[in-house]
């Protein structure tokens, strides 16, 4: 059992660190299978020169650093304005779904909304002297705040995810009474004695936010500035050029992608440093606080304003998927029909095909390998010192592929795909999910599996005299809620993969995602919405089908609650 | 449409691997990049890479004498239970619809099997074809039958892929007019000399909404004006989209009164003074444009929404029949209409071909003559089918068939034959690429 997981973890890594390696070796000028072999630093000079490089970088960098800041500072407020409030429970409610709706579907509901003659300003016509739609660069703005916007709209409801977790862990009520009682706001006590406890704890989600916004491609190209794009965008477009010449240069701008995530995580731990010296003595100096009231209603009204523009965009995607005519500045659309659904659906039904498939294979064995390497891990608490420190370290690790930006190392996964012929084949294309599919099925089970009672498993053990049926008729059963869940989670990871598509893919394997993303540019809204609905449907149902089983059972063809 | 964004972005590709690799390897190392094939076969195939250009055997002059009625019936009877594989573009289900239907006809009268390979890039068959050759199978080849034309046809005409002289011996050639439509003997500046067979047509029609424009712009002169009177409501798609890269070429063919250095190979000495009045023309037209020509859409589909919205009052389409069907989709109000220069616009066909070691070479004969045909050519035209105009000349055909064409419901915004004027024919392929950098050049950075 050690034995598969380690063989399951170090292949995990293996690939994960194969693919950077071999994505940094052609930005030397290493590439034997096209016949380059003398190391070279030529692809720098050539990236170096590439016009509009300091403003992809610095678009990319503000997007990113911004949207991770103002997420990370809207999610501890709004933790703190909520905790014990009935915002706490309707935030409970909410969160699922926000997290379910992949980011992509989420950025054309919320194009929708902003463009020129979009919701807002068909709202705003009727006050206005306008005699076309407005000339807002709302959308695809130079300088990326519809990108920046959809990003912290997207991560803040995961980073308070992430803060209720870990909040648990903390005597909040016993904190708070204490500063209470000394006089403090309890605003103040909040930001001066929790949050640097729950930052510490929710670092690593942050960074995982921060590689993410930093290294995002489809929603970049939907919704980020074109002329010049990002650079993860810009990466791409040289790695899809057929010019043979391109290949170092996309290697290179990969590493450099790499370089400017580590940078940009540098620079957090600067602002943590220079936040810690410079904010001790206002931490320590008595000051009790005033305008807590002021703060704590900001917060809930950023968190009203999230919810509202959250389903303002999935009604936006519902409302165009059924509209046949609707001209500016119509508020209301002027005529509906089915067809777009009618035209699209034929089309639809190969990508939705492949999407499912992908997704819940990669998702059942991200499943099984979690479950795996957890056993195995609990196991080894009871065994050597050496087992415990590995498994230590696995866990540690499958953080890895969420902290390393994606671009960089599929590449050279890639490129290994293409030499042993398996590119073009769901399967391919299923296992490169996983690469991020685990980790998060991993990480949503590592919770309840530590938290789960042994004893349960010692009296099956002894009443069933069976380890195997101790296992699966006791303590799955038991850890079933969160099992569908994980499961559910990974299947939303795998439908809003998009750079994991397209290159395992080889264009052969299309989903509904990078249907999606192709249509975006051709702006025929109806097909959009349709394509971009579906999208945001499929997680939801998934999730919406693993409540059902974990509430109810099938017994002779009638449902049965179950008990546990 | 669709196949014409494919093409454009492939053909791009193209040149760019003949900057880098000198006028012959382009094509080889296309095939590396996309394949990563085995060390050996790369290794084989750059040494190889200096006879290419040797492939391009001397071919006969173009020989317009029809085949003879015996002949025919032996090709017809060599092709009965053949199975043609037809290599085409797959992204529009219309076109595959209307492949299937012809399918459906040759199984009936001839005996043949058409099966359509969805390809999703044209260069792709083309490196194939070329690996094939390449790997000496120089019979029983993989692909009977093409869709093609511009720098795909150059090169595999340069590279001797093609089989023929065979398209001008078809008994349907008779209802061809080279005369009338230029475009079927001149593809992109290439001689056609037999070696493909013309199906279909293209042409820059713009796009209007008559509600909101009452006089169209004609020229390129009443263009500028038209943006003067309404500034930030004329765009066009970002080159290197096929359609605004076509509409460059229009400006060109206008503003330089279709200088005939345009048909032939760039020459870089020259280009700068024959584009001069281009560059000077969107020097001063950019300001005037939609977001201040600051940024462009991203496609010429995407021209259609801001039509819509009322963003841009001008629209521009490579597909005459595109504005219909955008009506018949609910994506344009009932009141939009096209129109075309009064000089005329830019226009070219695509054609079918038959790779030199094509397995089923007498059925494809037989399949392209149908798909030649007036029937079929009359069933594609169908706005409700694929709405692709004919490359038949209405002059040559009997009254029958004539009227047919005549009663086509054209589809309330697609001109008629007549209304679309004179076609203007393609510059010569380099100068898509030549036009695309320097544009590039002058307004990206």
């Amino acid at each position: 059992m050690h034995l598969a997981a380690t063989l399951v973890a170090v292949l995990f890594f293996a690939v994960v660190l194969l693919g950077t390696v071999s994505a940094v070796l052609p930005a030397f000028g290493y590439l034997p299978v096209l016949g380059m072999t003398t190391l070279s630093f030529a692809p720098w000079l050539q990236l170096w020169e590439t016009p509009g490089l300091a403003e992809m970088l610095w678009w990319s960098f503000f997007s990113g650093v911004g949207a991770t800041l103002v997420s990370m500072l809207l999610a501890l407020a709004f933790v703190s304005a909520a905790w014990g409030s009935r915002f706490w429970h309707q935030a409970e409610r909410w969160l699922s779904p926000i997290m379910a709706t992949p980011h992509l579907a989420l950025s054309v509901g919320l194009i929708f909304m902003i463009m020129p003659s979009g919701i807002l300003a068909r709202g705003l016509s009727p006050f206005m002297d306008w005699q076309g739609p407005p000339d807002w660069h709302t959308v695809q703005d130079p300088w990326a705040l519809s990108l920046t916007a959809l990003l912290i709209l997207k991560e803040t409801p995961f980073l308070i995810l992430m803060l209720m977790v870990s909040i648990r862990q903390l005597p909040v009520r016993e904190i708070l009474r204490t500063g209470l009682g000394l006089g403090y706001q309890s605003w103040t006590v909040w930001v001066k004695l929790i949050w640097p406890q729950l930052y510490s704890r929710t670092r690593l989600s942050m960074l995982t936010v921060l590689v993410f916004s930093l290294s995002v491609v489809d929603i970049a190209i939907v919704l980020g500035p074109a002329t010049p794009p990002t650079f993860a965008v810009q990466v791409l477009n040289w790695f899809q050029n057929p010019d043979l010449e391109f290949q170092a240069l996309a290697s290179a701008g990969s590493v450099l992608l790499l370089l400017l995530v580590l940078a940009a995580i540098a620079l957090i731990i600067v602002l943590e440093k220079l936040a810690s010296s410079l904010l001790r003595g206002w931490l320590t100096s008595g000051y009790r606080g005033a305008g807590g009231c002021f703060w704590s209603a900001l917060s809930i009204i950023s968190w009203k304003t999230l919810l509202v523009v959250f389903t303002g965009s999935s009604i936006m995607l519902l409302i165009w998927s059924f509209v046949w005519r609707w001209r500016f500045p119509a508020f209301f659309p002027q005529s509906w029909s089915l067809k777009g659904w009618e035209r699209a659906w034929p089309r639809l039904l190969e990508p939705l095909e492949m999407a499912l498939l992908i997704g819940v294979v990669s998702a059942f064995l991200a499943l099984i390998f979690s479950v795996l390497i957890l056993e195995a891990g609990r196991k080894s608490q009871t065994e050597s010192p050496f087992l415990r420190k590995m498994h230590r370290l696995i866990g540690r690790a499958m953080y890895l592929p969420l902290l390393l930006p994606q671009l960089t190392f599929l590449f050279g996964i890639q490129v290994w795909l293409i030499r042993s012929n398996a590119e073009g084949h769901w399967l391919s294309v299923a296992l490169m999910h996983l690469l991020f599919v685990l980790p998060y099925c991993y990480l949503s089970l590592s919770g309840p599996w530590r938290h789960y009672d042994d004893r349960h498993t010692a009296q099956a053990l002894m009443l069933s005299g069976s380890s195997v049926r101790a296992f699966f008729q006791v303590k799955c059963l038991i850890l079933l809620k969160p099992l569908l869940a994980s499961f559910a989670l990974g299947f939303a990871v795998s439908i809003a993969q998009y750079l994991p598509t397209l290159f395992a893919g080889a264009g052969r394997i299309t989903t509904v995602t990078t249907e999606t993303v192709a249509l975006a540019s051709g702006g025929n809204r109806k097909i959009m919405a349709v394509y971009a609905l579906v999208q945001m449907l499929l997680p939801m149902l998934m999730y919406g089908l693993m409540v059902l089983l974990s509430a109810w059972r099938i017994k002779s063809w009638r449902p049965i609650r179950r008990w546990v | 449409m669709f196949r014409g964004l494919r093409e454009r972005s492939m053909v791009n590709s193209h040149e760019r691997w003949k900057q880098l690799f000198g006028s012959f390897g382009g094509e080889k190392l296309f095939i590396i990049k996309r394949r990563f094939l085995p060390v050996i076969h790369i290794l084989a195939v750059l040494a190889s890479l200096f006879s290419l250009n040797s492939y391009a055997a001397p071919l006969p002059e173009s020989s317009p004498m029809p085949i003879a009625n015996k002949e025919w019936q032996k090709i017809l009877k060599e092709s009965k239970e053949q199975t043609v594989y037809f290599n085409a573009w797959g992204g529009s289900q219309q076109i595959n619809d209307y492949i299937r239907w012809a399918a459906k006809q040759v199984r009936q009268r001839y005996g043949i099997e058409l099966k359509q390979v969805k390809v999703s890039d044209t260069a792709d068959v083309v490196s194939r074809l070329l690996a094939e050759k390449q790997a000496g199978r120089d019979t029983r080849g993989t692909v009977d039958m093409i869709w093609i034309n511009g720098e795909n046809f150059r090169s595999m005409k340069n590279h001797g892929l093609l089989f023929g002289p065979f398209s001008n011996r078809l008994p349907n050639y008779r209802w061809i007019d080279p005369q009338e439509k230029p475009t079927t003997e001149l593809d992109f500046g290439e001689p056609v000399e037999g070696l493909e067979a013309p199906w279909g047509m293209a042409q820059l029609v713009f796009i209007y909404d008559q509600y909101s424009v009452q006089e169209p712009p004609k020229s390129a002169e009443d263009l500028m004006k038209f943006a003067r009177k309404h500034p930030g409501r004329v765009t066009y798609p970002l080159p290197p989209d096929f359609v605004g890269t076509t509409f460059l070429k229009q400006l060109l063919l206008e503003l330089t009164d279709q200088d005939p250095a345009l048909f032939k190979p760039v020459d870089r000495a020259r280009f700068e003074k024959i584009t001069a009045s281009l560059w000077r023309y969107l020097d001063e037209l950019h300001p005037l444009l939609w977001r201040k020509g600051e940024t462009f859409p991203q496609n010429n589909l995407a021209l259609t929404p801001l039509l819509d919205d009322g963003e841009i009052m001008l629209s521009m389409t490579f597909n005459p029949s595109y504005a219909s069907s955008a009506i018949a989709n609910g994506e344009l109000a009932e009141s939009v209409r096209t129109y075309v220069n009064t000089a005329g616009t830019v226009g070219n066909t695509h054609f079918l071909a038959i790779p030199y070691n094509a397995h089923a070479k007498a059925a494809a004969q037989v399949v392209i003559n149908f798909l030649m045909s007036p029937e079929a050519q009359l069933h594609k035209a169908d706005p409700n089918v694929w709405g692709d105009p004919t490359v038949l000349s209405m002059g040559k055909l009997n009254t029958v068939d004539k009227q047919r064409f005549n009663e086509l419901p054209l589809g309330i915004a697609t001109l008629s034959p007549e209304a679309l004027g004179k076609v203007l024919p393609e510059p010569h392929s380099s100068w898509s690429m030549a036009l695309e950098t320097e544009w590039q050049k002058r307004y990206r950075q």
